[in-house]
């Protein structure tokens, strides 16, 4: 049986969500950040966040310019109770 | 609107769902811009809390660290969505589950219980200690006369002010109690709004309200107190004047001679009355002292 955790439910719906969009018909990165997403729940929480890209790759490159890019993103958990609390638990990046 | 476009590519069926706290930033466009960030960090929480026994958190934080770029053509947008209905169904689960088993919370119940019964055991006692006092030591309160009767009204005042205090404290504890209880009803709205104080009128209001609650229950006790002290002062002067009534009739002397009798140590028994009907005087006694 797999754990709370791995479980895959019907109806993720997150507790809470954060997200953004961003279009530009031309892009250029000086510095490439380091970005880190993090999720916190008591006692125990399904989680997802999720990247799409257009036009950009996973790994950008300082100094190339990157045209007609799409970057959307969301991050979203929700609480986990008990054995009979729907969710999910996949976290894709 | 940029809640369509944040739909259209929002993942799950959860993004479809009506959120109870919406923060929409809308599409901001700029056409040519130069961004320097040095670190970024955005974080939105819910939290609940019921009394000691359920503490529920959840939340995203999203950190950013140093950027440097140039973009133009820009279009951005940003969305922040709480959805409370889970939460509260949850928190509604635990309420129900207490009300089907009281036990849970009967621990924090009896611990006031305690400090309830404990006082009201105080109160019997200094009730039943004065009550001792003024019917049990009658040769020492008919020897003190009035100065037991103030003694007494002293203690009282003492019973008063300790019994005040300390239901004064079970008030604090009340008040504790209660604030925890309200102020962690509020705080999972309060902090569901991204950590903004959506409704601190809640948690402050519940402890102005515990703190007149508590007052007037130290209020309540002192001026029982107080009640049972006087009460207890004016029993033991009148328990006091009887019996030295009794004593006065029984040695057939004169108050002021039984007065002088004590203070110079004279056995009235060994003293022969001169007064009206043979009745002892203070000049008797001063006389039987110095013979």
């Amino acid at each position: 049986m797999a754990s709370p955790r791995a479980r895959r439910l019907e109806e993720p719906v997150p507790d809470v969500e954060i997200g953004g969009m961003t279009r530009a018909r031309r892009l250029r990165f000086r510095r490439v950040p380091d970005t880190d997403v993090t999720f916190e729940a008591e006692p125990e929480q399904v989680s997802d966040s999720h990247t799409e890209r257009e036009n950009l790759p996973d790994e950008a490159e300082p100094g190339v310019t990157y045209r007609d890019v799409e970057v959307r993103w969301r991050a979203g958990t929700r609480l986990v109770v008990d054995e009979g609390d729907p969710g999910e638990a996949r976290k894709r990046r | 609107m940029a809640e369509r476009e944040y739909r259209a590519y929002s993942a799950g069926k959860g993004g479809n769902q009506d959120p109870d706290v919406l923060l929409d930033v809308p599409v901001v466009k700029v056409d040519k811009i130069h961004l320097k960030v040095e670190e970024l960090d955005a974080r939105v929480a819910l939290k609940a809390k019921v009394l000691d026994l359920v503490n529920l958190t959840v939340g995203v934080d999203a950190h950013l660290g140093k950027l440097e770029i140039d973009i133009e053509g820009v279009e951005a947008q940003a969305l922040v969505k709480a959805r409370l209905d889970h939460v509260v169904a949850i928190v509604d689960r635990v309420l129900t589950t207490i009300d089907r088993n009281p036990d849970l919370v009967k621990s924090l119940g009896r611990a006031v219980e305690d400090v309830g019964s404990g006082t009201q055991d105080a109160l019997g006692q200094t009730g039943q200690a004065l009550e001792n006092l003024g019917e049990g030591a009658s040769g020492a309160v008919s020897e003190l006369g009035e100065g037991a009767g103030q003694a007494v009204g002293d203690v009282g005042q003492g019973a008063g002010q300790a019994v005040g205090g300390t239901v004064g404290e079970l008030g604090q504890t009340a008040q504790g109690l209660v604030g925890g209880v309200a102020g962690a009803g509020v705080e999972g709205g309060a902090q569901g709004v991204g950590g903004q104080e959506a409704g601190p009128s809640g948690p402050k209001l519940a402890r102005t309200a515990a703190k007149v609650v508590a007052k007037e229950i130290g209020s309540a006790a002192t001026d029982e107190a107080k009640d049972l002290g006087a009460a207890a002062t004016k029993k033991v002067m009148e328990l006091g004047e009887r019996r030295r009534q009794r004593r006065a009739d029984k040695q057939h002397a004169t108050e002021a001679a039984m007065r002088q009798a004590g203070e110079l140590g004279v056995d009235l028994d060994e003293v022969e009355g001169t007064g009206a009907g043979g009745r002892i005087t203070v000049g008797d006694v001063r006389a039987a002292r110095r013979d």
